[in-house]
């Protein structure tokens, strides 16, 4: 019984289907359609982006910035460091030492500016 | 005066071409006054190649005997690299059409070359005042409502410099019967007076915003100059008579910080770098106090490479605002937030900017490399480990705060759309050759090394050295770009120090004389009621009906005498 509704149902599905037009054949495309070119990138001025920043040069900035950081790093472990306070002998100390404190300074700075920063005509006034 | 003179080898100081020159320097013009523009300031360092160690030029003063010139490899160094600040920055404004301010500025330089050479305490003082009105006018030449008052408050905190040190002075040779400026020591007023007096030209807290509030107002050529000679010239007398006081290291300490955060939260290009003169000082009054011969070598050495460095820097700033001049910014532009993007059209400028930021971050290869880090080494060997962490940490946060974020923010970041083209060929002159030298400097130190006071073998270019500098460095640059989006500058400034007299002081005395006015207002009221009530009074019984003036008949008084004769008679009667 129960397989018979389902093969109702499913006919019911399969009825409004409509069999589908033979799909006519495709007109033969020019061999070589030229792909249009991309409209270059522009300034502000609206003249093409120069080559430093376009987002390509960026990503290879960054890219290179990232191996150029793990290069440096590596180089530290292969000379013997200064041990006299301890830590600074420790892997990659000059690394996230640098990277440690410049975030505690912008940070600090950032707070101090809520306080101490003002419009630039405050003293105009 | 010339029978005074008791020469043994020199007729004049050094110091005298410049500020005499300086005069002529109005009276002529076109070519010759270029001649002299780059004329003097060479012919005063052979002069000064020509000064042998010990006093040279002596003249009688009152009962002293003025030390004019005093050779020793300090001060010969100080004024060699003077001298070829005053040549530079005659170079890069050989173009400027403000006579006043090329005048002032020799002037200045050459009292700072008297500084550097004097061998007693009254000529350093003499020298030191006459620094402080060529530099105020130097100031002022910006010509600009902004400049003016900021040359006269530039001119207020260091004639109170001057009053400081004079009492000092004055104090010491009552003290000690001597004018020779010789290794002192803080330990007496005198000599704390003469202290305090050396580190307001440093730059030193509390009244560090001096040197922002003043520097950036001067023209485009001015800031240039200015950048030299006051706070080195503070720092070589520091050398001279106070190095090793301990105080000193926690002092530049606060200064080498206070010029970070500052410069971060700045907008004005020429205020981050004045700024960041501030944290360079610092370095080097760290290093004054570190007192050794490392660190006395690191402080000397430090003090010419930033000339060459910073003045480089302000060329590169100053170049943007000479090419960017228009009606709505006749000093030229100064605000990140209108700047970006200009390594398009000045590749020159740019990379002479690039060149003095990496400089200034002591980068390897350059000459604050060779510098810099020779005060962090005498920390090191002394074993002060929080002075050597605050100095490795100083030495990233100013990579990121100059390094990076001048040159970032004026030549790059967003496109300002601004296409100006590099500046005339003078300019462009002047910061290739303090391009070279910093390069030059940092890749062959030795004749740098060979100029300083102590016998120094340092050796900047370890492996270990550089590998360290280059990753603390690098890594810095990374925190800049990982942290931008909280470094985007807005129109704002960071209230300093100057508040105190800039607006605090302003609105006190407003206030007062509001009050005072009220006050006085208030007295004139109770002044007006009291005179009118006392003629009301003096009317009321003064005038033709008043009690006192009415005439009374005769009758009337023997009326009153029996009166009282009978009032009398009954008392006497029976009391």
């Amino acid at each position: 019984m129960s397989k018979n509704k389902k093969s109702k149902k499913a006919q019911a599905k399969q009825a409004p289907q409509t069999p589908k037009p033979p799909t006519p054949e495709k007109p033969q495309a020019p061999q070589a359609m030229p792909t249009p070119p991309k409209p270059p990138l522009l300034d502000v001025n609206g003249h093409p982006l120069h080559w430093l920043v376009r987002p390509n040069t960026i990503k290879v900035l960054w890219l290179g910035g990232i191996v150029l950081l793990a290069f440096v790093t590596w180089l530290g472990t292969t000379v013997h460091p200064h041990e006299k306070f301890g830590i600074e002998a420790s892997l990659g100390f000059y690394s996230w030492y640098g990277f440690a404190t410049c975030v505690a300074m912008v940070v600090f700075a950032k707070l101090l500016g809520f306080v101490l920063n003002k419009k630039d005509t405050y003293y105009d006034q | 005066m010339t029978s005074d003179l008791l020469s043994t080898s020199f007729v004049v100081s050094p110091s005298f071409i410049l500020i005499f020159g300086a005069f002529l320097l109005p009276v002529v013009g076109g070519w010759a006054r270029g001649v002299l523009l780059l004329g003097l300031p060479l012919l005063t360092l052979g002069a000064i190649w020509q000064v042998g160690d010990g006093v040279q030029l002596t003249a009688n003063f009152l009962d002293y005997q003025l030390e004019l010139v005093d050779g020793s490899n300090l001060s010969r160094l100080f004024a060699t690299i003077f001298a070829i600040m005053a040549f530079a920055g005659g170079l890069f404004a050989l173009n400027q059409t403000r006579v006043m301010e090329l005048s002032a500025a020799f002037a200045y330089a050459g009292s700072a070359i008297g500084v550097a050479l004097a061998g007693d305490l009254i000529t350093v003082f003499m020298y030191w005042e006459l620094m402080a009105v060529g530099s105020t006018i130097v100031v002022w030449s910006g010509r600009s409502e902004a400049s003016g008052r900021a040359a006269m408050r530039y001119a207020l905190i260091h004639l109170l410099g001057g009053v400081v040190l004079m009492i000092g002075v004055i104090a010491y040779i009552q003290e000690t019967g001597s004018i020779d400026f010789v290794a002192m020591g803080a330990n007496s007023f005198a000599t704390w007076a003469i202290l305090i007096g050396f580190l307001i030209n440093t730059g030193a807290p509390p009244l560090s915003a001096w040197l922002p509030d003043a520097y950036p107002e001067a023209s485009w050529s001015g800031t240039v100059f200015l950048s030299a000679f006051t706070t080195k010239t503070a720092v070589y007398v520091l050398l001279v008579g106070f190095a090793g006081e301990q105080i000193l290291i926690w002092i530049g300490t606060y200064m080498i910080f206070y010029g970070i955060i500052y410069a971060l939260l700045e907008n004005d290009m020429r205020r981050i770098l004045a700024y960041s003169i501030v944290n360079q000082v610092g370095f080097m009054v760290v290093g004054a106090g570190i007192g050794t011969e490392m660190a006395v070598n690191g402080a000397a050495a430090h003090a010419f490479t930033h000339i060459i460095y910073k003045a480089l820097l302000l060329m590169s700033a100053g170049s943007v605002m000479y090419m960017t001049r228009d009606a709505d910014n006749p000093g030229g532009k100064r605000k990140c937030t209108d700047l970006g993007g200009l390594f398009q059209s000045m590749p020159l400028t740019t990379i002479a900017g690039i060149v003095g930021a990496l400089a200034i971050s002591s980068f390897p290869w350059t000459s604050g490399f060779v510098s810099k880090s020779m005060t962090n080494q005498a920390a090191y060997d002394g074993g002060m480990m929080v002075v050597w962490f605050a100095l490795l940490a100083a030495s990233a946060g100013v990579f990121l705060h100059a390094g990076i974020k001048f040159p970032w923010f004026v030549f790059f970041q967003k496109d300002s759309g601004l296409r100006p083209k590099d500046p005339p060929w003078n300019m462009r002159a002047a910061m290739i050759l303090f391009s070279v030298l910093c390069i030059w400097i940092g890749v062959q130190p030795g004749p740098l090394y060979a100029l300083l006071p102590y016998p120094t073998d340092y050796q900047p270019y370890t492996s270990a050295h550089v590998y360290e500098m280059l990753q603390l460095l690098l890594y810095a640059g990374l925190a800049f770009f990982v942290l931008l989006p909280m470094l985007k500058r807005k129109l704002t400034i960071a209230l300093d120090f100057d508040w105190f007299y800039r607006k605090l002081a302003v609105e006190m005395a407003r206030s007062l004389t509001l009050t005072t006015s009220k006050f006085l207002g208030g007295c004139a009221w109770v002044h007006d009621k009291l005179v009118n009530a006392l003629i009301d009074l003096a009317s009321h019984h003064h005038n033709p009906r008043g009690v006192l003036a009415r005439t009374t008949p005769a009758g009337v008084m023997v009326f009153w005498v029996v009166i009282l004769l009978f009032a009398y008679l009954v008392m006497y009667l029976f009391i």
